[in-house]
């Protein structure tokens, strides 16, 4: 079953005490709540009296895996919903930041993120990688209960439709780059878009260039997605922006029966070709 | 002159008013997952019913000035090139709050400055009408009294309406300038009533705009060079990812950059939370982390534009930047944490 939220947080800040105690961290990583406007936000706990700052709620919706690339090679603390040690797993396995480097407090049996529609087609409900860990398991069976007839989001759509509905929704894209920002696996130092030589994304905010920047995002998004749903819930026009990279996700699965980040052992799926794979494209 | 309205009269007013302007008001529109409340025309007499006053628009009219996209004429028409391309049709805003009025009047500050106008900005300025709106109540992480806006009242706009639960009123404050869009005469004829009723309304409302838990001490500007150097910006914006949401959804943040296409120039919105904003040609970036980049849009805001323009606050606390940002990272607690090391520094404060 999933843990409740009050549960979780309870237990982060016992951990949290003991993580200081047992290891040299530069900081933890985790969320609390904003001084003045009482939403939570990533904070970074420098010692243990900080602990009780910690809380997790149905509104912890960034990833926190993205800040600790900012600060590797430093020994970090990281609480991690499922789908953070699934990019965890990912930046150890493309070689991004040393698991030597991170201390992983995993979140079991995750509640879920409200108004995060990924949530409610995740399929690993608790770490892949943890070396401490708050709640009760989720048991296989009770994932694979709650997945049942489960689609994802535009799964039974045709290309055309699918095209019509990403040109609709992509049109109030306003090229803040949030979802890239947000994206746990857009990690890139030189994104693409900020570079003008060569420009490959023109100037401007046209239909066609909103389109052009959220397809070339998603081109290198198949077998690197974890599906954490970030991209949309930290898009201030409500853009469905997981319609084109949850379809890549599943693709992947059905394919390859490949889920990216699920093991830090794991090749990534570009270097983990046969000749024999199906190649029927991914639209 | 006051005048009292119901929320019929009120329709029926703008419906006259319809035939004058292209009338621009809130309404909530759903935008995916999200229902918000954006500045839309009003297209047809129907949509008057779905006006919605009640909340905080999600943006500022912002766009409507400065547009995201600003086509700016052919480079081969020359220097005297006229903004021509748009209609000068004049354009009623219904509805803007004391906060967003203050982010327009920073606007005309920056773009008529003396010798330095902008013909594109002035041009949509002059072509629209304003009619302010009184906050109930504060909106979502709103801090607005703190840089010196009254929510309540506005004196800087030609009509100011007051939603008054069964009906409204409507404060004529400048009535030149109803003269010149030539609506006088339509206010002119709504029943007047004494402004003792609407000051009773005020005096209630100001009651729910109680003391904010934040509050700013200084005086504006921020001392440059002191916040500058000893502040940890880093330490205070580490959760930063680096998107343009706050400045976008800024009332007062008109940074812009230009480009052509093919020989016609244009401009957008730009964002100083961008790398690309001061990158060189060289490779040289001389804001090469996020937090050099927070420390410019906060000092701008806080030091360099009240220094330039007489201390008047270049953030109008509408608290967007709060409420958008992916990870909430409130710019109250990073002011808070400026203020907290000014004062351990020593360094005086101005008078405000």
């Amino acid at each position: 079953m999933a843990n409740s939220y009050k549960e979780i947080t309870k237990e982060l800040q016992e951990i949290a005490a003991e993580v200081f105690a047992e290891h040299e961290i530069k900081h933890l990583v985790g969320f609390g709540r904003g001084e003045f406007s009482g939403l939570t936000e990533p904070v970074f706990l420098k010692n243990p009296e900080e602990a009780e700052r910690l809380i997790f709620q149905d509104d912890a919706a960034p990833m926190l895996s993205k800040y600790l690339l900012k600060y590797k090679p430093d020994l970090q603390a990281v609480v991690a919903k499922p789908c953070d040690s699934r990019a965890l797993a990912y930046y150890i396995s493309e070689g991004k930041i040393s698991r030597d480097n991170l201390v992983i407090i995993g979140i079991n049996g995750c509640p879920g993120i409200e108004g995060n529609t990924a949530c409610q087609e995740c399929d690993t409900r608790n770490p892949v990688i943890a070396d401490y860990t708050v709640g009760e398991e989720m048991s296989q069976q009770e994932l694979e209960a709650e997945l049942e007839g489960v689609k994802y989001l535009l799964e039974d759509m045709t290309p055309a439709e699918r095209k019509e509905h990403y040109s609709r929704e992509f049109s109030r894209c306003t090229q803040c780059y949030a979802c890239r920002d947000a994206c746990p696996v857009c990690y890139c130092d030189h994104c693409y878009v900020e570079s003008n030589q060569p420009e490959w994304l023109e100037e401007g905010s046209s239909a066609d260039k909103d389109m052009i920047f959220h397809l070339m995002r998603t081109m290198h998004m198949p077998g690197r997605c974890v599906n954490c749903g970030a991209c949309e819930m930290a898009c201030p026009e409500g853009i469905e922006m997981r319609s084109m990279t949850t379809h890549l996700y599943h693709r992947a699965k059905e394919l390859y029966n490949y889920r990216p980040g699920i093991s830090p052992e794991q090749p990534t799926l570009f270097s983990d070709f046969d000749k024999e794979d199906s190649e029927p494209g991914f639209l | 002159m006051i005048k009292k309205l119901t929320a019929e009269e009120l329709k029926a007013l703008l419906g006259e008013l319809r035939q004058k302007f292209l009338v621009i008001a809130p309404f909530r529109v759903k935008q995916g997952r999200l229902t918000k409340v954006l500045y839309q025309p009003v297209k047809s007499e129907d949509q008057l019913s779905s006006i919605y006053l009640k909340e905080q628009p999600d943006a500022s009219p912002k766009e409507y000035f400065l547009p995201r996209d600003d086509r700016l004429g052919e480079e081969t028409a020359g220097a005297d090139c006229q903004p021509e391309e748009w209609s000068d049709y004049p354009r009623l805003f219904l509805g803007v709050r004391s906060c967003d009025i203050a982010g327009i009047e920073l606007f005309d500050d920056v773009f008529t400055e003396n010798d330095f106008v902008d013909p594109f900005y002035q041009q949509r300025r002059d072509n629209s009408l304003i009619i302010g709106y009184s906050c109930q109540e504060p909106a979502d992480n709103s801090f607005c009294q703190e840089v010196g806006i009254n929510p309540l009242e506005n004196e800087n706009v030609p009509l100011m309406l007051y939603d008054a639960g069964e009906g409204f009123y409507l404060k004529v404050q400048d009535q030149d300038v109803l003269k010149r869009f030539e609506m006088l005469d339509m206010i002119e004829e709504l029943p007047e009533v004494e402004s003792s009723e609407l000051e009773e309304i005020v005096r209630e409302n100001r009651k729910n705009f109680s003391e904010n838990e934040f509050s700013l001490e200084r005086g504006l500007p921020f001392p440059e060079k002191e916040a500058f150097t000893s502040v940890d910006w880093e330490e205070a914006t580490a959760s930063c990812l680096g998107c343009g949401v706050c400045t976008f959804y800024c009332p007062t943040c008109f940074c812009f950059k230009f480009f052509w296409e093919e020989i016609e120039k244009n401009r957008a919105w730009d964002s100083c939370m961008f790398s690309l904003f001061t990158a060189h040609a060289s490779g040289h970036n001389p804001r090469e982390t996020q937090d050099q980049r927070w420390r410019q849009r906060l000092l701008h805001k806080f030091s360099y534009h009240p220094t330039n323009y007489q201390g008047s606050p270049g953030c109008v606390g509408c608290g967007r930047c709060v409420s958008k940002c992916p990870v909430n990272l409130d710019i109250r607690r990073v002011l808070d944490r400026v203020e907290k090391t000014l004062a351990g520094e020593g360094v005086k404060g101005n008078e405000s």
